[in-house]
């Protein structure tokens, strides 16, 4: 019990958050395939869905327009928090930071069991709102009031209440989890690895906890006062003069433009803290897989942690035609465009780590590659989203849509594969399975652009998000091919994820076994065994170099450990082994 | 291996392009829907960006794949490179002046929608728009060009959608509309936007237009239809259940046809 459910050993924390972030991901595709079903055929039954769960389903045994929105706001929330969150930051960066930074453990090695097991709390009280009387919520992950706020009807009773509790027990855990992450990474670092030696990875961490510290505190407040607006009856969202179900609301006097603001303001920096620790792990493994240092990792650095600023001053994009001052609007527009330069930069800068390298095509390449392709696409898109004058006509339409499923659903996932895949060693001392990761790659980069792409074209033609069925409006009709196009994809798709699980589990036990270092990598975590032993490093490592000094002119390997003196590079010099 | 990847990353990269193309051109069923107004800045913008975010897509994903091809495992001279300043600095410069024209572009229609005054403002006819789930109400003043009161009270989903206080002179006249905007062509219309209950959008694709409706506040939103024909108006902002068939429609008519119209009473 103690050495595994409740263990202060940061690997074993990062390997719970590892395995709560894939039953979130299961969890959630599993209910977008059952909203795509409904989208595309909503006219069908589903004989065994309606037993399971017979409440989702009208009499004539189809799933009800309701459902269709409690699935999209089920799968939207526990993508973005149970997954895209926890993933990428307190499950890599648990395990990893302490390995990478030359730590043998977190700062607060109590605290950060304990956020898991808030996290996990957070997650069940999720998921209990799919059974209680009323359903899950339908308000959409972004729970716009007042829509959040009327507390009796299917996807409005207490699935919603319990929503916002969720939400509010997550942040508690995302924040101790963000304070434990900065002080480790300030604080704990060995000699010799100053904040500009750190790998890429440590600096991804680093913005997605400064973010998660500034942005969370937020959600956390605006979802108790939601909360309070349901329960006991305040007006911090509730606005004047409605009628709900018959009855007349009179005499209140609270502004839902203002949970626009709030959630938003945490909501926009929340998606970069989806992508940050994607962008620098992705970075780490293109060095490490074309043998080059990074290019430009100072202005890496500086990039990321511009994009995290940066992430705070444009959430009013979100709001352009929600009623804002259209002068705050082109503010906010003009912001939004600034981010494309950073963008821009980094993605120039990944281009130019494997120019002129000597690339190994392994899968964790492979998905690095993938990612970089999905981020430029799905970030182009924000150009057009970030013009306030175009949104107007693309803002809620699947437009939106395709953007951000393949930025921060499909890249970060893509990112998520090429951690898993290349640190799988250090881990279980195995490697993956390289064929079956190629097919799943190839048939995954296909598949996601297949799903996500179309989307951009409905969005063209008008088809607004979050429709249960498009069969009510005559210019809708004719997209109905389309979206037929997308849920085969998505089918598709979804088994090919099948490989990734059968690999990942056979591997753990069957995979075939390596030495401590398989990549040839330079940073500290390669320098232990693996499995690493329980206090990682026996003595405090001495960090000489960067991170990334692959292919060195006159170095006897193409690559430099980061404890490796510069006087001992010289001496084993001469001999090429080849 | 690299040059399956290669393949595969070109072909995507025309793949994208062409199909793209193939909405701007109109060849298939998934382009803007017919635009109706005169004012056709945004799909201008629209087809601008389009052009310069393809050719940044275009050359990323191409020099992507190259550099796959290109340097593959057998590359015996790496070069030993950690970034150049220079590069990156020209690179941001040369991205930001793109973006930040584009901004500027954008924030031009933009002021035009927003802050361009209408040059003969008696001219502008006035319609009201309410939303409720799941359905819109029109309301235009009639006559005297005076909205009557409405009292909350007063509302009555089947007799008196809109609550209208028959005891307000102004309000005799005025004439509600279920689920049908009737509009004259060529006349600038102001549409002042009320909710009944949550946050509603109204969103008219052929207009480019879309507004959302906000409860406890009136929203006003200008446009003007310069075609004649029959579209649709659809609800962009999640709004509960039914938020998928709130729809109505826009019905633009001569003026002739239009003015016969307010005299027929009961309009139809």
């Amino acid at each position: 019990m103690r050495k595994y459910l409740f263990s202060l050993d940061h690997k074993v924390v990062g390997l719970q958050y590892y395995l709560l972030a894939l039953t979130a991901l299961i969890v959630a595709v599993s209910l977008s395939v059952l909203m795509r079903l409904r989208l595309t055929w909503p006219e069908d039954v589903w004989p065994l869905f309606s037993k399971l769960l017979p409440s989702a389903f009208n009499n004539a045994g189809q799933m009800t327009p309701d459902f269709y929105l409690a699935l999209m706001t089920m799968h939207g929330t526990i993508m973005i928090f149970f997954v895209l969150t926890i993933a990428p930051q307190a499950a890599f960066g648990n395990y990893f930071l302490p390995l990478q930074i030359g730590a043998n453990q977190m700062a607060a090695p109590r605290l950060g069991q304990t956020s898991f097991w808030i996290t996990t709390l957070a997650f069940c009280i999720l998921i209990t709102a799919f059974f209680v009387a009323g359903g899950a919520p339908l308000a959409g992950w972004t729970a716009y009031p007042p829509l959040s706020i009327i507390s009796s009807g299917t996807g409005h009773a207490r699935g919603m209440d319990l929503w916002l509790i969720s939400l509010a027990v997550f942040s508690i855990a995302a924040i101790l989890n963000s304070l434990n992450f900065m002080v480790t990474i300030l604080e704990h670092r060995t000699s010799g690895m100053q904040l500009m030696r750190m790998p890429l990875t440590c600096w991804g961490w680093m913005a997605t906890a400064m973010i998660s510290l500034l942005a969370f505190p937020v959600l956390l407040a605006a979802g108790l006062l939601l909360l309070l607006d349901r329960l006991i009856g305040t007006d911090f969202f509730t606005p004047n003069g409605m009628i709900v179900n018959g009855q007349i609301i009179d005499l209140r006097q609270g502004i839902p433009i203002l949970w626009q603001h709030l959630f938003w303001f945490f909501g926009h920096p929340e998606v970069y803290l989806a992508i940050l620790p994607g962008m620098g792990v992705v970075s780490h493994i293109l060095a490490t897989f074309s043998r080059k240092p990074v290019f430009g990792y100072r202005t890496m650095v500086w990039a990321t942690l511009a994009i995290a600023l940066l992430g705070f001053l444009v959430w009013g994009h979100h709001m352009f035609v929600a009623g804002i001052s259209p002068y705050l609007s082109m503010t906010f527009s003009f912001l939004t465009l600034t981010i494309a330069i950073p963008s821009a930069i980094k993605t120039l800068n990944w281009l130019g780590t494997m120019w002129g390298g000597k690339i190994r095509l392994a899968t964790p390449m492979l998905y690095a590659i993938g990612f970089v392709s999905l981020f430029v696409t799905g970030g182009l898109g924000g150009i057009f989203l970030g013009q306030s004058s175009l949104d107007i006509y693309l803002h809620d339409t699947y437009f939106v849509v395709g953007h951000f499923h393949l930025i921060m659903g499909s890249a970060a996932v893509f990112a998520i594969f090429a951690a898993t895949a290349f640190w799988f060693p250090k881990v279980f001392g195995r490697q993956m399975n390289e064929d079956l990761g190629k097919v799943h790659f190839f048939l995954t980069f296909i598949g996601v652009y297949a799903i996500f792409l179309p989307m951009h074209f409905l969005g063209i033609a008008g088809n607004p998000r979050r429709y249960a069925e498009i069969s009510q409006f005559i210019y809708l009709n004719q997209l109905q091919p389309l979206h037929k196009f997308i849920t085969i994809a998505m089918l598709i798709t979804v088994n090919a994820q099948l490989l990734f699980f059968i690999n990942l589990i056979t591997s753990t036990f069957a995979g075939k076994k390596v030495n401590e270092n398989p990549w040839q990598a330079t940073t500290l975590e390669w320098t232990v065994t693996s499995p690493p032993p329980k206090d990682n490093f026996s003595e405090p490592p001495n960090v000489c170099r960067g991170a990334y000094d692959f292919s060195l002119p006159d170095a006897a390997q193409d690559f430099l450990m980061q404890t490796q003196a510069d006087s001992m590079v010289a001496e084993d010099k001469p001999v090429e082994p080849k | 291996m690299a040059a399956a990847i290669a393949i595969l990353i070109w072909f995507l990269a025309i793949v994208v392009v062409l199909l793209f193309s193939a909405g701007h051109l109109g060849s298939v069923n998934w382009n803007f829907p017919e635009l109706i107004t005169n004012f056709s800045d945004i799909d201008s913008q629209f087809y601008l960006t389009l052009t310069i975010t393809g050719i940044a897509f275009l050359l990323s994903h191409l020099i992507l794949g190259y550099f796959i091809f290109k340097y593959k495992d057998n590359n015996p001279l790496v070069k030993y490179s950690k970034g150049n300043n220079r590069l990156e600095v020209t690179y941001a410069l040369g991205v930001g002046i793109v973006f930040i024209a584009l901004a500027v572009m954008s924030q031009r229609i933009w002021t035009k929608i927003y802050f361009a005054q209408p040059t003969n403002p008696t001219n502008v006819l006035q319609i009201e728009a309410t939303a409720e789930q799941f359905r819109w109400i029109f309301r235009y003043s009639g006559k005297d060009n005076k909205f009557g009161e409405t009292l909350l009270e007063l509302v009555n989903k089947d007799h008196n959608p809109l609550g209208l206080n028959q005891k307000d002179t102004n309000s005799n006249d005025d004439i509600v509309k279920l689920s049908e905007l009737v509009i004259p062509v060529d006349e600038p219309i102001k549409l002042i936007l009320r909710s009944h209950d949550v946050m509603h959008s109204f969103f008219v694709p052929n207009l480019r237009l879309k507004q959302d409706v906000i409860p406890g506040m009136s929203m006003a939103t200008g446009f003007e239809a310069n075609k004649i024909g029959e579209y649709e108006i659809a609800c962009a902002e999640l709004c509960g259940q039914g938020h998928y068939r709130m729809r109505a429609k826009l019905r633009v008519i001569s003026k002739e046809d239009f003015n016969n119209w307010l005299k027929s009473d009961p309009p139809k």
